[in-house]
């Protein structure tokens, strides 16, 4: 995780984090949300996306997780996302956390993140793949050349952790 | 001014800000947390 991360504002509840993407095409604002999709499991989807704005009166946050902002930074922007999953999970150590991209090939590009941190991020987080198996999200476990629809982590236990 | 923390685990920077908290829940342009929310998980860990 050296990778140069953009300074970020937090809500009190550590669920909301935004920061200003700098780059090629100007200044762009950014949100990650994480929102609860399931209360069994304790399931948190890492929505990410351009921040588009607030309803005032319902308090929706909007982001636009299709748009491609081509703003050559996205090593920087990768690795500010993925240092807010660990801050989420120092918080909320027995979420879990499902991200998956808006398409396909941003899925991949996510896998391809995975595995180039493999090692790093194994030392905190379990990473398993997620299927969609008979309309289900289903764990499999993650391999670096698996085809998945998302990816679920968890937080290791202290013990796990090494 | 408000305190700027640090995670001592990725570096992260980070301020908390109150005026965030207005915010009660996302929409996506995907639509993918409402599908999500509709979906049954299998999870075998």
């Amino acid at each position: 995780m050296n990778y140069p991360k953009y300074d970020t504002t937090v809500d009190s509840q550590t669920l909301i984090f935004e920061f200003v993407s700098n780059g090629t095409n100007g200044s762009i604002d950014k949100a990650i949300k994480y929102e609860c999709v399931n209360d069994d499991h304790q399931i948190y989807n890492l929505c990410f996306g351009d921040k588009t704005g607030i309803d005032e009166l319902t308090g929706e946050l909007k982001i636009d997780d299709i748009i491609v902002s081509n703003n050559g930074d996205i090593e920087k922007v990768l690795a500010t996302v993925a240092s807010s999953a660990y801050v989420f999970s120092e918080k909320y150590p027995e979420r879990i956390i499902y991200f998956s991209g808006s398409t396909a090939s941003r899925t991949r590009l996510y896998r391809k993140a995975i595995n180039k941190e493999y090692e790093e991020i194994s030392k905190t987080f379990n990473i398993f793949g997620a299927v969609i198996v008979d309309g289900k999200y289903t764990t499999v476990p993650f391999e670096r050349d698996g085809n998945y629809d998302g990816f679920f982590i968890t937080l290791k236990n202290e013990k796990e952790t090494y | 001014m408000k305190k700027k923390h640090i995670d001592l685990k990725t570096g992260l920077k980070f301020t908390i800000d109150k005026n965030l908290d207005k915010i009660k829940s996302v929409k996506t342009a995907s639509n993918k947390v409402e599908e999500l929310k509709k979906a049954t998980f299998v999870i075998t860990m």
